[in-house]
């Protein structure tokens, strides 16, 4: 009896040591720090180099030029490579978004989720980060948010489970790896509304720019349809501010001449 | 009369080798035109009864929310449908028109395709013939079965039991995916209808995330498809809506609060002396929130700031909604506003009522009694805001980019028609009807030509035949009934031999199938040609050919009746 009760007991503390550990975090300040860390707060100018791999249409090599402002939530994106998508450019301006197709030299009105040049990238993922205002955390049974300190690789991370606040948002469910010691996302995971998984989103490089993190190489990965993924770099990075007039369907079209 | 028929019937046998080739001629021009008739008209069948019918309908009604033109939401579907039934006439159906634009993943390859929800009826069935599988209980044991056509089966790789995956957005934008078992594969009708798989529609409502007192959009198909115009115009003014309004009830208070929305993008200073604002607040359109009376506030103990909350009777819900918004201003309301009326931002008003419609409508001149010529009024938003009815495709998609552009949560209604959403398809039927005509007014100019220099010839050749005739006694008048009677006999045999013609060639044309993919396979049925000949149209093309070939041969016979006998004998050819 005392055996058995000595396995029960061994048993008891494995299963316990293989469960992650509850974090005393709360979502919702992760949430805003996440918000914080990836608002600059002040102008930015940035090449971005895209590499998409597409089961159907084989390998992609895109370049742009992104101009943004995410205190007023304003950015200019125009194509530089491959030189059929050169000069064709997407802008911001206040809740309007726009494409502007060089060959026809005409803006069309396009909603925050068309695809930036064909890829996995939406003109939404453009914004200003809105987590918190977006989401909240998924609660387990007992009405606690489920944060849990977990390894990814060899570093120390708090995994976040959330869920849409408003029904309007694209995905509804995502789990976010953020590490432990200054909250910047490692990994992101987003689901449909019937819970599958549709993309990983990873953050495989930072750099520091003015005090502020930026991701500056990210892979995203379609789990979805195998086999399709798109690598973002971005390079050349200027927080030297921009004239108001960078964020007009005028510049766009004079930069695509 | 019985003498002139069978005098005109000999001279028709006598001259066969010249009557043969222009009864050829004239039966050619009516193999074209019967032809072309019933082509043209197939199309008019292909697209006005099928194509039309199955994408947008005669008639179209759908309700816009947030600029989402791709995920149309009708939120009361009762209270619309009530109104089309009480408001329009001559409805052959009326269809509840769902789908979904998405990527269907197959084995190992994947493309994007049109999901429709559907109601198998026998016209379906009819339309879309099952080539592999059998509509027979398909809906039974699948979660989600498919009906897809050969072509698209073909390219995912699929076959009967397959699973194909897809990803679509659903009514409120968010990304949605459901696995699919292919049940039926369908003969390929088009390029068109090649594009789109279908799926029972109470799957698809489920999956796109609608409750079921909503739908998408209506579609109304007429008995006649020409009245459409007409009749959404008398839909238009019935669907006039009200101003919108939530009458709740909020704890500590013994009255009942008016919520209001205001029309998006309104300035306060629209309402004069009726509210006046701290001369600190600013309220733009972007403004989120409500704008309380400041009884209302010190009755509630509520600032800026505050959330005031509230909660009403549901439409479409047991039980109450509750619900509230953040005070955003408080400000004097002039004695003509109940301080009880609380004015919403159109955002924040139809984020709440949008989704929980209130069943209970009040007066709200009980609670606003400015005269409804006050600028008050016009800052109050309506249920929904009914765009403006549109004549063609150009002033229909620019309605469409402007709503886009607005992006306001108040939904927008539209009523359309075939001759805005389908009207390059309508166009190209004219076009192609005014060819034909065209085409076959040339080929019946040069052939009466023909029967003209013919009956010359004729009334040349006989000019001693007539001038016997009328020594022993026919009268002029007969003369001219045997040259019209011998024409009319020609036209009639050449018309039948044309019809009979035309029918044949129809029959060998609709054998021929066009398996390559190709524009013009929109126009066919089964990728075949489709033809219909309507009694009518032969009979036209009898009344045509008969009114060119009399007025052509009037003039020659009238010459031949003219002759004195005397100088007709004398006439040497």
């Amino acid at each position: 009896m005392k055996k058995n009760s000595c396995f029960v007991f061994v048993v008891l503390i494995l299963v316990k040591l293989a469960v992650p550990l509850q974090a005393n975090v709360k979502v919702i300040d992760v949430l805003k720090r996440l918000d914080k860390l990836q608002n600059l707060g002040e102008d930015i100018t940035a090449r971005v180099d895209i590499v998409q791999r597409d089961v159907d249409q084989g390998t992609k090599v895109m370049e742009c030029i992104y101009y943004g402002r995410d205190i007023s939530d304003l950015f200019l994106i125009v194509m530089t490579k491959p030189e059929s998508e050169k000069g064709n450019g997407y802008l911001k301006s206040g809740n309007n978004f726009w494409m502007y197709r060089r060959n026809t030299r005409t803006f069309q009105h396009i909603s925050r989720d068309e695809s930036i040049a064909g890829t996995d990238a939406n003109a939404g993922d453009f914004e200003k980060s809105k987590y918190a205002e977006y989401y909240e955390s998924v609660k387990d049974d007992s009405g606690r948010e489920i944060v849990i300190e977990t390894m990814l690789g060899k570093i120390p991370v708090y995994r976040i489970e959330i869920l849409a606040k408003i029904p309007d948002i694209d995905y509804p469910r995502k789990i976010i790896w953020v590490r432990k010691d200054n909250h910047l996302p490692l990994k992101e995971q987003s689901f449909s509304l019937s819970g599958t998984l549709m993309y990983s989103h990873y953050f495989l490089k930072y750099s520091k720019v003015n005090n502020k993190y930026i991701s500056i190489k990210q892979l995203v990965i379609d789990e979805f349809e195998k086999g399709n993924k798109t690598l973002w770099e971005i390079k050349d990075i200027s927080v030297a501010e921009l004239s108001n007039n960078k964020f007009t369907k005028a510049y766009l079209e004079n930069l695509s001449k | 009369m019985k003498l002139i028929f069978l005098i005109s019937f000999r001279n028709l046998i006598r001259q066969k080798r010249r009557n043969i080739q222009l009864g050829i001629a004239i039966a050619f021009g009516i193999v074209i035109l019967t032809i072309a008739n019933a082509f043209s008209k197939g199309i008019t069948d292909n697209l006005l009864n099928r194509l039309i019918v199955f994408t947008s309908g005669h008639m179209k009604i759908s309700m816009i929310e947030s600029g989402r033109v791709m995920n149309p939401i009708i939120r009361d579907r009762a209270y619309v449908l009530k109104t089309i039934k009480s408001t329009v006439t001559g409805i052959s159906n009326i269809e509840e028109d769902l789908g979904a634009f998405g990527r269907m993943i197959g084995n190992g390859k994947g493309d994007y395709v049109f999901l429709a929800g559907v109601k198998l009826n026998d016209e379906f069935k009819s339309y879309f013939r099952a080539l592999e599988g059998s509509y027979e209980n398909y809906d039974k044991g699948a979660c989600n079965p498919v009906i897809i056509s050969e072509q698209k089966a073909k390219y995912l790789n699929v076959k009967i039991g397959d699973q194909v995956r897809m990803r679509f957005d659903n009514v409120n934008g968010q990304k949605q995916t459901a696995i699919f078992t292919v049940k039926v594969i369908i003969k390929s009708q088009n390029i068109f209808m090649d594009y789109a798989v279908f799926t029972p529609f109470k799957n698809l409502k489920q999956l796109m995330g609608y409750k079921k007192f909503e739908t998408a959009a209506l579609k109304i198909i007429l008995d006649d498809p020409r009245t459409a115009a007409e009749k959404a115009d008398l839909l238009h003014k019935a669907l006039e809506p009200d101003k919108a309004c939530i009458w709740s009830k909020t704890d500590k208070y013994s009255n009942n609060l008016l919520l209001v929305p205001f029309i998006k993008g309104v300035s306060l200073n629209a309402a004069g002396s009726l509210i006046k604002m701290p001369a600190d607040t600013e309220w733009d359109s972007d403004t989120k929130g409500a704008v309380i009376s400041s009884v209302l506030a010190d009755k509630l103990k509520l600032g800026v700031g505050d959330r005031i909350k509230f909660k009403y009777k549901q439409r479409y819900f047991s039980g109450l909604h509750h619900a509230d918004v953040k005070i955003s201003a408080i400000a004097l309301f002039n004695k003509k506003i109940s301080p009880d009326t609380v004015f919403v931002s159109n955002e924040s008003f139809f984020r709440i009522y949008n989704y929980f419609l209130p069943e209970d409508k009040v007066r709200l001149e009980d609670y606003i009694q400015a005269d409804h010529k006050d600028p008050v009024w016009d800052m109050i938003a309506s249920e929904w805001h009914l765009l403006k009815r549109t004549r063609n495709t150009d002033d229909f998609a620019k309605k469409f980019k402007d709503l886009m552009r607005d992006k306001k949560y108040q939904p927008s209604m539209d009523i359309a028609t075939m001759y805005e959403t389908a009207s390059e398809i309508i166009k190209m039927e004219y076009v192609f009807n005014l060819v034909t005509f065209l085409a076959a007014s040339v080929i019946f100019f040069i052939i009466m030509i023909g029967v003209l220099n013919s009956l010359r010839m004729t009334v040349r050749e006989r000019t001693r035949e007539i001038g016997t005739v009328r020594s022993i006694g026919m009268r002029r008048s007969d003369v001219k009934k045997v040259f019209m009677m011998e024409t009319f006999l020609l036209t009639v045999l050449s018309w039948l031999a044309g019809l009979i013609i035309s029918l044949i060639v129809m029959k060998l044309l609709t054998l021929i199938h066009f398996s390559y993919d190709n524009p013009l396979n929109m126009l066919m049925v089964d990728r075949r040609l489709y033809f219909v000949p309507t009694l009518w149209s032969v009979f036209r093309n009898l009344i045509i050919v008969f009114a060119f070939s009399m007025a052509t041969a009037f003039f020659p016979s009238s010459k031949a009746a003219s002759l004195k006998p005397s100088e007709a004998l004398r006439h040497t050819t």
